[in-house]
């Protein structure tokens, strides 16, 4: 929350700095200056300050005329004299890096003695930023299941992670690689006018400091690295060990503390009891995700990701054992009426447009018709509500034709710009439902007309309804001239509208 | 808002009730146990609402197989004249398909002809609210991808995410995702009407409603009274076509009625003095905010989800001064400049997967992955299945070709590794010191911290120092003690490192 505000605040003293420093010339990039301010008013940031330097978009081609923005903070010591100048790095890859050294605030040999470097790498932070377009897939659906069906959940998501990462970072997004990050990281140390700078990077940063050591080894003097990736290894081989650590730390550490804090805790005097009861718990949250009162949706996948990020520092194995310590409460899970998932109307939706009526179309079809409509209908065109039917394992389902045949009456109502069902749409439907009525409302194009303050549409439905009287013939209403801002359309019903629910699509 | 606070407070009185109430049994036999749906009264309620009751009963999972012994959960609310004598019952929809209903009786709490004179019941048909639900998975790519661009790759997404949302639905809602169609939602209403003992009942539906109204009258002709279809689909075609005039209809809204009010009161909005310039302002604003999205305390607003925005709008003319104030707010807000930086919320892990994917090659497919996942979640099944870098083996990977980091040339450096990491192994970082020429290893033993120095490890902090202010490279591999587990509600190390830590980036992955 606090971390998220200060990020906000520095992004915005960022763009402002931007627009005090002249652009430097891609030709003379290492003369460029850093203009540094304070990076916020906020309590605890007083000493640190940001600024933003101008970098190639490719080293491979820098003088094709584009450049990104990449941001950067310091710290420096309070008699002004540094000995040194240290690049920190938190990992990631990707994570922002101005506020790190505010960490090294608590450690004076290092932070009174040398000039402490914060970074945001390209792509991230306050830099020139990469986007996977809001898409993430990593938390949808419960890896454990193997079934065919699931599978395809899991990796039809990763195939979209790709693709929307690719194409929502564009050009930008294939120019972000550790190699071309080592050399932000050099063109820094050519603005800073220093001949070595050291590195301390964690995680993540163990493989970038690497990197930076293997490609400017004459210009690194010290290099820590803490909480070390293999970076002798691909990126693929990295992650392909990690499982087996967070186990190991699952199981050694995290287990026999909650087990050792059973008074606390209640989830079991053993490590293997306390993993039985996370067991149970799991399963009981695949049957029923869990609603915590802040509104995340605790599913049995985000329930291992909570307790897999508790694992990376001692500090936090204690608010994960109380969340889990929650959940098991009794009543918790109990309290949850049978199956109830926030998304129930997106569910219930697509499976009757779905499941009622054969659909005609693949992804072919879809992409001719789509073009044609967004040309001509640029504000909804483009949103092909029913265009997941295309790939719906549709089960035998049969209406019945409605013909109106055997119906006593009907009372049709229908604005003439209604912009979700079309009056053309209803009087074709009137005209092939045998003993409807048809009341149209000129000069109106709400959708919903009765009971939402229309007086003349008020008294023909209820005499209909009420009465039983049935309109010899089609009738038309007058509309409600749209009213001004600030005005409502002079019924009483507003706030019932609000309460009540909206009307569909 | 309001609404959602409705809708909760509806949920847990349905729960409620169904503890109450004794299971039902066979079909028509069973009784609705009425009860009232607010036992405090949400703020707002209209005058009159604390007399809407809730309900549910027990139908058939399949109508096709009704005496299979699986069964679903239907919720409905009623609302009673006061003088107890209604003339008809009046069964409601909103619309959707999919809409929660039971709130819509307090409509009519304003139409006193109508709820003085009929029982009004409000029903959530299967798959929706406190009935049996349905789900997606909470799989929605809904305002991420812009329709309006035809590249290829935006395609891509666009097809590749409706594909997933089928599969979604489908897979999340399992066996009951099949028998959720108007079918069989008819023959709920049909069982609803035997259960409320009547011979007849009355249809009042709006939008969606209409065409579950006119189904329920083809399937029941002769036990519905009156109908009535507000705002109606062409229920005689299949939905495919209806929703293909959505573009037309709503672009009609927009332009003849939208437009020019909003032009009409360019004093308030300021987005145009005629109706073709204040579509100039959202066009323009609309490419403002693909370029650079605005966030807002309700989300954030790019091109699309302007358009959204807009289309609830036009759904009813006292939407349209919300609708204008935030659109103009929208149009103020864009930085002037179109090459201001782009930020987006999501930079984090952008930058994550290009430089995973960019780096080095991945070599696997889907197959490989679905074999390897098996494998190692199977033993390792905290974190086993994640697979974190997946998407790499779909990525299309510029020519790059990292160097080899060996060390060589390279300052002694100093790797410092917890031996319980769960994000960095130990193993790994030990391959790695053994790789890298120069390299020295200080292990800290019995810890499992994912970074160490400057998190309240002295031993660390003194050799981590000594190293990078005076200099002093280790001669050799060294270890350091952990620091011990905490109790709860303790705190390890210096306590002000707890706030910092938190202030500071979290470390990564």
């Amino acid at each position: 929350m606090h971390r998220k505000k200060i990020a906000a605040t520095l992004a915005v003293v960022t763009a402002s700095s931007l627009l005090i420093a002249p652009q430097a010339q891609a030709a003379s990039l290492a003369n460029q200056k850093i203009t540094w301010q304070r990076c916020t008013d906020e309590p605890g940031f007083e000493r640190l300050e940001c600024g933003s330097f101008t970098a190639p978009l490719d080293w491979h081609d820098p003088r094709n005329g584009k450049t990104i923005t990449i941001a950067v903070s310091r710290t420096v010591p309070l008699n002004g004299k540094a000995k040194t100048t240290v690049f920190t790095n938190p990992g990631g890859p990707g994570g922002e890096g101005r506020t790190l050294p505010l960490v090294f605030l608590n450690r004076p040999k290092l932070s009174e003695n040398a000039e402490v470097y914060g970074i945001d790498v390209r792509g991230t932070g306050a830099s020139d930023n990469a986007t996977c377009g809001g898409y993430q897939h990593r938390l949808a659906t419960d890896w454990r299941d193997r079934s065919e069906a699931n599978l395809d959940l899991i990796y039809g998501g990763m195939e979209l992670q790709a693709k929307f990462c690719q194409t929502k970072s564009g050009e930008l997004g294939r120019h972000i690689t550790t190699e071309q990050t080592v050399r932000d990281l050099d063109l820094l140390r050519q603005v800073l006018g220093r001949d070595k700078v050291s590195w301390l990077g964690y995680s993540g940063g163990s493989w970038m400091g690497a990197y930076y050591a293997t490609y400017f080894p004459k210009t690194l003097d010290k290099v820590v690295l803490d909480s070390n990736t293999e970076f002798t290894e691909s990126w693929q081989k990295v992650f392909d060990n990690l499982p087996a650590g967070a186990e190991l730390r699952f199981r050694t550490d995290f287990l026999p503390w909650v087990a050792k804090y059973d008074d606390v805790f209640h989830l079991g005097k053993t490590a293997e009891e306390v993993r039985r009861t996370y067991e149970t718990t799991r399963a009981r949250l695949a049957e029923q995700p869990l609603t915590l009162p802040d509104g995340t949706v605790v599913t049995p996948v985000l329930l291992d990701a909570l307790i897999f990020s508790g694992l990376y520092s001692k500090d936090s194995f204690q608010p994960v054992a109380e969340l889990v310590a929650y959940i098991t409460q009794p009543g918790v899970l109990a309290k949850a009426p049978p199956k109830q998932y926030p998304d129930f109307v997106m569910g219930t939706q697509m499976s009757i447009l779905c499941n009622d009526t054969p659909f005609r179309g693949d992804r072919k079809s879809l992409e001719r018709q789509g073009n044609a409509s967004v040309r001509k209908y640029s504000l909804v065109g483009g949103f092909q509500v029913t265009g997941p039917c295309a790939w719906w394992d549709r089960p035998d389902v049969q209406l019945k034709r409605p013909t109106g045949k055997g119906v006593d009456s009907v009372l049709m109502v229908q604005s003439v710009r209604d912009p979700a069902t079309p009056l053309a749409g209803a009087q074709r439907a009137h005209a092939k439902f045998a003993n409807s009525r048809m009341l149209t409302v000129r000069d109106e194009g709400d959708h919903g007309i009765y009971g939402f303050g229309n007086e003349c549409v008020g008294e023909v439905v209820e005499s209909y309804l009420v009465d039983g009287v049935v309109p010899r013939r089609d009738l038309s209403c007058p509309g409600v001239p749209l009213p001004a801002p600030g005005e409502s359309t002079g019924n009483p019903l507003v706030e019932a509208r609000e309460l009540a629910a909206r009307v569909g699509w | 808002m309001q609404r959602r606070t409705l809708a909760a407070a509806l949920a847990v009185v349905t729960t409620t009730s169904l503890l109450v109430a004794p299971q039902a049994l066979a079909a028509p036999t069973q009784q609705i146990q009425w009860q009232k749906c607010f036992d405090t009264p949400p703020p707002g309620l209209p005058p009159g609402g604390e007399r809407l009751e809730c309900g549910s009963f027990t139908a058939p999972m399949d109508w096709n197989n009704p005496r299979n012994g699986k069964t679903i959960t239907i919720a409905v609310s009623r609302l009673t004249p006061k003088n107890g004598n209604a003339k008809s019952t009046v069964f409601t929809n909103p619309g959707g398909p999919g809409g929660p209903g039971r709130t819509l009786p307090l409509l009519y709490l304003e139409r006193p002809k109508l709820s003085e004179n009929a029982e009004i019941i409000g029903i959530d048909v299967r798959g929706t609210g406190a009935s049996s639900n349905v789900t997606c998975g909470g799989f929605n790519t809904d305002g991420q991808v812009d329709p309006r661009d035809r590249s290829k790759a935006n395609l891509d997404l666009l097809y590749g995410g409706m594909e997933l949302l089928a599969k979604f639905c489908q897979t999340k809602s399992g066996e009951f995702g099949r028998y959720v169609s108007t079918d069989q939602t008819v023959k709920d209403l049909d069982l609803l009407r035997q259960v409320l003992g009547k011979k007849k009942v009355s249809w009042l539906g709006y939008s969606g409603g209409s065409w579950m109204g006119a189904y329920y009258a083809t399937y029941f002709p002769k036990t519905l009274d009156k109908i009535v279809l507000d705002s109606n689909v062409d229920w005689t075609l299949p939905w495919q076509p209806i929703f293909d005039d959505w573009g037309m209809a709503f672009e009609r809204r927009f332009r003849a009625d939208f437009l020019p009010w909003v032009a009409k009161y360019d004093d308030v909005y300021h987005l145009g003095k005629t109706g073709e310039e204040v579509r100039q302002s959202y066009e323009r604003t609309r490419a403002k905010l693909n370029e650079q999205p605005v966030t807002r305390p309700e989300g954030v607003y790019n091109g699309v989800m302007l358009d959204f925005l807009l289309r609830g709008t036009l759904y009813n003319k006292d939407s349209f001064a919300d609708g204008a104030r935030t659109f103009a707010e929208l149009a103020g807000a864009v930085p002037a400049r179109m090459n201001a930086l782009a930020s987006y919320p999501d930079a984090q892990l952008g930058t994550a997967y290009s430089i995973l994917c960019n780096d080095t090659p991945f070599r696997a497919d889907r197959r490989y992955l679905e074999r390897d996942g098996a494998r190692d979640g199977a033993k390792w099944p905290l974190v086993g299945y994640t697979q974190i870098a997946g998407p790499c083996a779909f990525w299309d990977r510029p020519d790059i070709d990292l160097k080899q980091p060996t060390g060589i040339g390279v300052a002694p450096t100093l790797m410092v590794q917890s031996v319980r990491d769960p994000a960095t192994p130990l193993e790994q970082a030990q391959r790695a010191h053994r790789n890298f020429k120069g390299s020295v290893l200080l292990t800290v033993e019995d810890e499992g911290d994912h970074g160490i120095y400057g998190f309240g490890n002295a031993c660390v902090n003194d050799i981590v120092e000594r190293y990078l202010v005076d200099g002093v490279t280790p001669a050799k591999d060294l270890k350091c003690p952990g620091v011990p587990l905490p109790a709860p509600d303790a705190q390890t190390g210096q306590s002000s490192l707890a706030e910092v830590r938190q202030l500071a980036a979290r470390l990564g992955w």
